[in-house]
């Protein structure tokens, strides 16, 4: 993970992002699934994995 | 037998005594959803929670597929710190790469993270092996 990518993490906490299947790419974000996924389309993006970004300074205790 | 393999994800932490920024690597699969003949368009990382009873999953998940959340059969969740959340109960089909199958899943507008717990999504697999040190799971179906 380089800095840019850490950065857009933590610019990112209780977003959601798309991240290139590699993982190595944060391709868009949003506030919700349906933002993410419309971002999505318009960059005629269709391999990519939406995940959540938690807050980053909590432990995740489902 | 079947085998799929996913790697942990790596995240950040911001540890608060050391004020450095840390990965913290969660066992995150990515999981398509789908409902009658709506596919989502990109699977969603869920995380593998092998203390739920039951998979949880944000409602605006479930309204992307075109699930009508409320119509749903209503449950409650009791989790970490005591607290109850309202969810609606929904059938859904899974995708985890090439496999699929049907599981029940609680739908809750309280609940952000997508996690996949024993009964809905454990039980559908032979086996599931967390490899902590490595950084990997995998998962025999």
């Amino acid at each position: 993970m380089n800095k840019a990518y850490k950065k857009t993490l933590l610019s990112n906490q209780n977003n959601w992002i798309a991240v290139s299947s590699d993982k190595s790419k944060i391709l868009a974000s949003g506030k919700s699934i349906q933002e993410v996924e419309k971002k999505l389309g318009k960059l005629d993006i269709k391999d990519a994995v939406i995940t959540f970004v938690p807050p980053a300074n909590r432990y995740l205790s489902p | 037998m079947s085998l799929v393999k996913f790697d942990y994800t790596p995240e950040v932490f911001f540890n608060e005594k050391t004020r450095k920024v840390e990965y913290i690597y969660r066992p995150l699969i990515p999981i398509r959803l789908a409902y009658k003949h709506s596919l989502g368009k990109f699977p969603v990382n869920c995380l593998l929670d092998s203390g739920a009873d039951k998979s949880l999953f944000p409602a605006q998940w479930g309204e992307a597929v075109g699930i009508k959340i409320k119509s749903g059969e209503e449950i409650i969740h009791y989790g970490i710190g005591n607290k109850d959340i309202k969810c609606f109960r929904h059938k859904v089909i899974l995708l985890v790469g090439t496999y699929k199958f049907e599981a029940e899943a609680d739908f809750s507008f309280e609940q952000s993270f997508p996690l996949v717990g024993r009964d809905g999504f454990f039980k559908h697999f032979k086996k599931i092996a967390f490899h902590e040190k490595e950084h990997f799971v995998e998962l025999e179906y």
